[in-house]
Parts: C-alpha cells; sequence; structure tokens
C-alpha cells in the first residue's frame, strides 16, 4: 500500500471544515495532517507538517486566500494547493491558478467521494470548465489566425493545447476530448497542468515585467 | 557763412550741400553786395547820376522798406574795379522777388526776368545773368537794377552776388537744385508712393489706411508736379489753385498721419481723418479761383494750427503706437511746422529777405512719414498673420480637445448604460432563478414536513441557478457553444449521479451576434430544464444533447430515452413546459416538444442564423 496523502485544510466556517476533515479521515489512502481556521495558524503548523495536499479556502479572516496560496506556492512547490470555490466560477479559479494553485473543489459538490476529487486532480488538476478554457484561450492564446500572427509574437500556448481548450470549451469532457484528439486521457492532463503551469508563470512574468516598467525593480 | 544760412536743412540737405559746395571751383571769389543805392521812380530809364539816390541794405524787402510802394524802383551798385575784363561776369540773385528785376551795366541792359504773375511773389527761381567779355571797363563799373513789384506782396531785391562765372554759376545752380530739382524730385516720390499706396489698397480694399494714405500723396504730388511743369508758364485760377497745393498740400496730409498714430481710427474718429483730406484737397480747389493773395497767409496760419494741435495729440496719445512709428511721425510734424514758422517769419519780414522758403520740402518729410506708416501698416499686417495662424493652431487644438472630451462623455455614458443594463438583467436572472427557487424551497419547507432529500435537492437547484447566474456575468457575446458547454458542465455531476450517459454532439458553429447574455440564458435554461425533467421525471437511462446547423437556423435537440408522457394531455410535471416555451419565444426562437408515452421526449429548440426582422431595426 503506498504512502497516505497528506492533506491540510485552511477554513474559516467551523461546519464547513468539520465536514471536510470528516471525509478525509474517512479515506484510508488520506491522512489528516492539520486542519486550521486562519492564515495564521496555518503557516506556522505547515512548516513542520508539510502536507502533499494543501485544501484553502479563498474568504480568511486574516488573510486573502490568494495572498496564503501565493505564499504557500513559494515556500512549499511539492505541495498541491486546491482551492474550496462556491461556484467554480472562471474569475475566483483563474484568480488561484494565477497565484499558484493547481485546482479546485466546488464547495457544493463535497459530499461527494472528497479522496477521490484529491486523487483526481494530483493526477490531472481540477476540471477545466468550459468557461474557464474559453478564458485561458483568449488570454494565453492567440486568437488572431496563424496566418495574421506576427513575428516574435509569443502565444503562451501549443497548436495541441489550444486544440485541447477549444474542445473542452465547447463542453466535451477529457475523454471525450482524448478519443476525438486520438490521445490518452492521461495526456489531455499533462497538457492541461502544463497550461496552469504557465498561466502561473506567465502572471508572474506580467508582474515583473509591469513591475520594472513602473521602476520597482 | 552761406553754409551757415542752411542750418535748418542741414541733417536733411547735407548731401547736397556738400556735393554743390564740392562742385564750386574758387577762380576768383564772388562779391556779395550788402549795400546798394535806391531811387524811387516811375520811369523805365536809368536815372541820372545826380538824382537823389539813398543808400539801402541788401535785401530789400519793400514791405519793410517801404510800405505801401508800388511800382518800379531802382537800385544802383558800383562795381570794385577789376582787371579781369576778358572774363565772362555774371550777376546773380537768389529768388525772382518781383514782378520783374532787370539789369544794366554802365547804361546797357544785360538781362532781365520774365514778368510772371503777381502771384509768384515768392517764386523760389534764382536768377543769374551775364557779362559777355569786354562789357566791364577798366576801373569804375556801374550796375543799375530795376525792379518792379509791391510792397505788400514783399517784393523788393534780394541780396546780390557778382564775379567770375564759374563760382557764380556753380552758386546759382546749387539754389537752383534746392529751389526746384529737390522739390520737384519730392513731388516725383510722393506721388509715386501715393499711387502705390493706391494700388495697395485695390488689391485689399478692406484697409482703409491705404487708401487715405494714397490719395493724400497723390493729391500732393501731382498738383506739385504740375505745378513744376505747367506753373511757370500758365496763368490764372489754374496755376494759382497748384500754387496752393504745393505750397499747403504736405500739411493736412502730414496732419492725417499725424492723428493715425494718435489712433483717432480705433477711437471711432476716423472721419477726422477723411476730414482733413476733403479740406486738404477742398481748401486749394475753392481758396484758388477768389483771391490767392488774400487768403494764402490766413491758409497756412489754419494748417499751422492744426498741425500744431496734431502735434501734441501724437505727443499725448500716441503712447500704444509702435516707437519708431510715432518718433517719424512726430519729427515730421515738428519738421513741417518748423518750416511752416520759418516761412511765416520770412513772409512776415523777421528773417532775410533771400532765404530759402523751406515748405517746399515739406513734401519729403511727409513721404517720410506716409513711408513709415505704410511700412508698419505692412509689419503689423505680417504679425497679425502670423497671430491668426498661432491662434488658428490654438483654435484647432481646442476644437480636438472639446471632441476628445465630448467623446469620452459620450462613451463614459454608453458604458454606464451598459451597466445599468447589466445590473437589471442580474436582478431579473436572481429573481427569475435562485428567488423563484427559494419561495419554491420555502413553501415546500413550509407546507409540509420536508424530508431532508427533498430539502437537498431544492437547495442544488438553487445552488446551481445562483451558478448560472455568476457563470452569466462573463459575457458570452454570442457564444452558443460556450453557454451550451457550460450546461453540461454544470450538470455533469447531477447526471452521473442519475445514472444517465450523456450524448454530446456540437456541432462547430459560428458565434451568433444577434443573441445577447439575457438570450443565452434563456436557451441555458431551457436546455437545463429538459436535463432536469431527464434526470427527475422521464427515468431515463442515457440523455443526448445535439447542436444541427442548417442553412437558415440552428436546432438544439435534447432527447432521452425515459418513459415519456402523453404530450397532448399536458400532464407532465416540473417547473412547466409554459415557461421553456416562453424563454424560446423571447430568444427569437420555437421550442418543439414530441413526447409519447414510453418512447422518450424530444425537445427541439430551433433559432434563427440571422436576427429577427424586428430585431435588425
Amino acid at each position: 500500500m503506498p504512502l497516505p496523502i497528506k492533506v491540510s485544510i485552511v477554513e474559516d466556517d467551523a461546519d464547513t471544515r468539520a465536514r471536510i476533515a470528516q471525509s478525509v479521515r474517512a479515506d484510508r489512502e488520506l491522512q489528516l495532517v492539520g486542519e486550521y481556521g486562519v492564515a495564521g495558524e496555518a503557516l506556522t503548523g505547515l512548516a513542520r507538517q508539510s502536507p502533499d495536499v494543501l485544501l484553502v479556502d479563498l474568504g480568511l479572516p486574516d488573510m486573502p486566500g490568494l495572498d496564503l496560496i501565493r505564499v504557500c506556492a513559494k515556500l512549499y512547490p511539492d505541495c498541491e494547493i486546491l482551492v474550496f470555490t462556491a461556484f467554480g466560477d472562471e474569475a475566483h479559479v483563474l484568480a488561484a491558478l494565477e497565484a499558484g494553485a493547481g485546482g479546485y473543489l466546488l464547495k457544493g459538490n463535497l459530499s461527494h467521494d472528497i479522496g477521490f476529487d484529491i486523487r483526481d486532480i494530483k493526477a490531472g488538476g481540477s476540471p477545466v470548465s468550459p468557461l474557464i478554457a474559453r478564458h485561458l484561450l483568449a488570454r494565453m492564446g492567440n486568437a488572431k489566425p496563424a496566418a495574421s500572427q506576427k513575428e516574435g509574437e509569443c502565444a503562451l500556448l501549443t497548436p495541441r493545447e489550444t486544440e485541447i481548450l477549444n474542445t473542452i470549451s465547447r463542453g466535451y469532457t477529457y475523454a471525450e476530448t482524448a478519443k476525438l484528439m486520438g490521445v490518452s486521457a492521461t495526456t489531455v492532463h499533462t497538457h492541461l497542468k502544463r497550461v496552469y503551469r504557465k498561466l502561473s508563470v506567465s502572471s508572474k512574468t506580467e508582474a515583473i515585467f509591469e513591475a520594472s516598467r513602473m521602476g520597482l525593480l | 557763412m552761406k553754409r551757415a544760412r542752411f542750418w535748418p536743412l542741414a541733417v536733411l540737405l547735407a548731401a547736397v550741400a556738400l556735393a554743390a559746395g564740392a562742385q564750386a571751383p574758387d577762380i576768383t571769389q564772388p562779391i556779395v553786395f550788402e549795400r546798394a543805392e535806391f531811387l524811387e521812380s516811375r520811369s523805365s530809364r536809368i536815372p541820372p547820376e545826380d538824382a537823389p539816390w539813398k543808400p539801402v541794405r541788401l535785401p530789400d524787402n519793400w514791405h519793410e522798406s517801404r510800405p505801401g510802394y508800388s511800382g518800379i524802383g531802382w537800385y544802383r551798385i558800383e562795381l570794385p574795379p577789376t582787371t579781369a575784363t576778358r572774363r565772362v561776369h555774371l550777376v546773380h540773385v537768389s529768388r525772382d522777388s518781383a514782378d520783374l528785376i532787370r539789369f544794366f551795366l554802365n547804361g546797357h541792359i544785360v538781362g532781365s526776368t520774365q514778368r510772371p504773375d503777381p502771384s509768384l511773389r515768392l517764386y523760389q527761381q534764382p536768377y543769374a545773368t551775364g557779362m559777355m567779355g569786354g562789357t566791364l571797363r577798366e576801373g569804375k563799373n556801374t550796375l543799375h537794377i530795376l525792379v518792379e513789384g509791391h510792397s505788400n506782396l514783399r517784393h523788393g531785391l534780394p541780396r546780390v552776388w557778382f564775379g567770375d562765372s564759374v563760382p557764380i554759376r556753380a552758386m546759382w545752380l546749387e539754389r537752383y537744385r534746392l529751389h526746384v530739382l529737390l522739390p520737384m524730385g519730392c513731388a516725383f516720390a510722393v506721388l509715386a508712393m501715393g499711387l502705390i499706396a493706391l494700388a495697395f489698397w485695390s488689391r485689399n480694399r478692406r484697409d482703409p489706411q491705404f487708401l487715405w494714405t494714397g490719395l493724400a500723396a497723390t493729391l500732393i504730388g501731382a498738383p506739385a508736379l504740375l505745378h513744376f511743369f505747367i506753373g511757370p508758364g500758365a496763368s490764372g485760377v489754374g496755376r494759382d489753385v497748384l500754387q496752393l497745393f504745393y505750397a499747403y498740400g504736405a500739411a493736412p496730409a502730414l496732419a492725417m498721419s499725424g492723428l493715425h498714430v494718435a489712433r483717432v481710427e480705433r477711437r471711432g474718429q476716423a472721419w477726422l481723418l477723411w476730414g482733413l483730406l476733403a479740406v486738404g484737397c477742398a481748401a486749394p480747389l475753392l481758396l484758388g479761383p477768389l483771391a490767392f493773395v488774400r487768403v494764402s497767409s490766413a491758409l497756412g496760419a489754419v494748417f499751422l494750427l492744426i498741425l500744431v494741435g496734431v502735434f501734441t495729440l501724437v505727443l499725448l496719445r500716441g503712447g500704444q503706437h509702435t516707437g519708431w512709428i510715432r518718433g517719424i511721425v512726430a519729427a515730421s510734424l515738428a519738421a513741417v511746422i518748423a518750416f511752416a514758422v520759418h516761412d511765416l517769419a520770412l513772409w512776415m519780414g523777421w528773417i532775410g529777405f533771400d532765404r530759402i522758403a523751406l515748405s517746399a520740402f515739406s513734401a519729403p518729410v511727409l513721404a517720410l512719414a506716409l513711408g513709415a506708416l505704410v511700412i508698419s501698416r505692412h509689419l503689423e499686417a505680417v504679425g497679425s498673420l502670423a497671430n491668426a495662424n498661432v491662434t488658428l493652431e490654438q483654435r484647432v487644438a481646442d476644437r480636438t480637445a472639446e471632441i476628445e472630451r465630448t467623446h469620452k462623455q459620450l462613451r463614459g455614458l454608453e458604458q454606464e448604460r451598459a451597466r445599468v443594463a447589466e445590473r437589471q438583467r442580474i436582478m431579473a436572472d436572481i429573481h427569475d432563478g435562485l428567488g423563484a427557487s427559494l419561495v419554491s424551497l420555502l413553501s415546500v419547507v413550509q407546507t409540509r414536513r420536508a424530508e431532508p432529500a427533498e430539502v437537498e435537492h431544492r437547495v442544488h437547484e438553487a445552488l446551481q441557478e445562483l451558478r448560472l447566474a455568476v457563470d452569466s456575468q462573463d459575457t458570452l457575446e454570442g457564444d452558443l457553444l460556450t453557454a451550451l458547454a457550460t450546461i453540461r458542465f454544470r450538470m455533469r455531476d447531477a447526471l452521473e449521479a442519475a445514472g444517465i450517459a450523456l450524448e454530446w454532439d456540437i456541432t462547430d458553429i459560428p458565434r451568433l451576434d444577434h443573441l445577447s447574455s439575457r438570450n443565452l440564458l434563456g436557451i441555458q435554461r431551457i436546455v437545463l430544464e429538459a436535463l432536469t425533467n431527464a434526470i427527475r421525471h422521464a427515468q431515463a437511462s442515457s440523455v443526448s444533447v445535439s447542436l444541427v446547423a442548417a442553412a437558415d437556423h440552428i436546432a438544439v435537440l435534447i432527447s432521452d430515452n425515459g418513459r415519456g408522457f402523453d404530450a397532448a394531455a399536458q400532464v407532465h410535471v416540473g417547473r412547466g413546459l409554459s415557461g421553456m416555451r416562453r424563454r424560446a419565444t423571447e430568444t427569437g426562437g420555437t421550442l418543439r416538444i414530441e413526447s409519447a408515452a414510453g418512447r422518450g421526449t424530444r425537445v427541439t429548440l430551433t433559432l434563427p442564423l440571422q436576427p429577427p426582422a424586428s430585431n435588425r431595426g
């Protein structure tokens, strides 16, 4: 039996936290190593426990969830950070991904097997909704056809990644996408994980560029 | 000594005087006679030696020495002994200052002026006449001079010069240049300037300055010039008029220049200028035919007073004018006033009778002043043109900024309107979706003992509505594919939980720009309702959603393999087929529901590819 996945939870709502903790404990492949109500506690606790997966709520009382994600992503690059979100709407999700999160969990759907979700996300990132795919295309791809694309204009997405996002934005699942493209589902996951990372990196690059332009660096 | 007499002209005429002086070779020093003997006589024959000759001083102005005298008077001058009798000698008087002057040497007539009209009493032409070699005797020679004139016309005899022909001719030539040629040239210049100004005006009639400058200069220059050419030979009224123009024309024109510098036009007193011009023209024309002699000095006095007044004005009010213009006009006025005073003194006998009358030089002074004004006008025009350019550029910049501002405002309004519309849409969505779900949940909880499963279902439904509303914040702008995909994404878990397989078959279609976000939300709700019905009521094991594109429309088909219902009997439960139909109509599409018991349900939403005609505006 493989080592259990160590999970920490940062959630200010006690009931939700308790319910999630219960789900995690119920799963034999998961090990709950910490549960915190505020970001401050979490930061001190994380230093000792070094979890594999960190579940973070965006609305924390003492610190914006996004900031916590940013700090943790820097301090513990090996830790997978997942975000709780009520709606999975693209604004929150993209912000979390940019901050360095690896995926998100829909709060309303938590009655299901959380272990399954966590394993699934660890394997291939959280599901990209069609809206998010559309946004990723708009932000990182080149909306213009390749013919009119200027040389040196860097498209962050490879043609393959663009195709995958395009298909997802039309409502197809990963499996269907893989089938349509004649690749394995794992390949689709890999591609999407890479897109997530690019988003995080590109947002950092953008920040650095902006900062240097403003004379802060 | 001679040059000292011209001191008032020294500055203006220095060059002419120097040139004349340099030409005089000093062979024999000319003699000037400032004393003579006079004899009153009515005879035109030389009086005898022993007549009662009385010594007089030259120049002899009859107005002073013998008031009221009129007729012939005789002068006798003893020439000093000379040995150079073989040389040509000349006798010279600086002005033709009587009706007739006739010279006799030793009883023989040697020369005579013409007999001009009495009006030419100050006729400026110098006179010289020669004595052939051999006419002079060794020893004593006597010169008799007959002068016919009137004391009230300031007739008399100037000083008499006598000597070798070469220096005397040089002397005469100098006097001739100053008295005749220079004023003539000036008259030419003034006339030319006037014509140029008039030509300017004819090109640009909106500028009256060129008109009055041109008229003034032309009306002075032309008569002055005519005076030189036809004056001596003409007689009567015509010459009197010309003479008056010549003598007094410059004064009103110069006064106009002064008034211009004093800014009468800017003060709405332009009539002063035109009035002066009219007076300047009318006075000689009207007074000439009357009696030139009597009114002449009065006219001169009037113009002198006007000039003094204008000069004062220039000094007091010319402050705003360009410095050098004001200086030139003021200096010109001062010079002309000085000339007039000088000539008045000459006329009244206060100063030497054979001095040069300076009024003739008013013309070049006038030319100077008018020229300065024309140049200043030109500079002003150039300056105002440059100003106009700057102003124009400024105006263009202002207008551009204004347009940008307006544009920004309009854009702001547009955005504000869009925001308001968006807010209204969100409110409507929340009211129709989440609000309705919560109301329904509340009634379930209130009316019966709610079962946890039912409540959970209702809450999920409410949450689903909320997510839909949140998703619709993202402006899809006619992106029907993503709208449908979002529904699938949201319903995936619910379908899986119900054990229903979903077949997804979506054709790529272009963006449908006529579908607003609200339309898309309506379509999403229709699909959502159909799927919910399939999950909750149909007991289906598979659902298929497909998008079919035809030439002029697209169709969204949702079909299940559930138990179906009797479409005709409308026994179907759920949130209502009527709601779905209403939404389809709002979207501009049509909805068809086909079902039969045991044969599943098929919902077809047909949407036009083009916006409906009523929406096209």
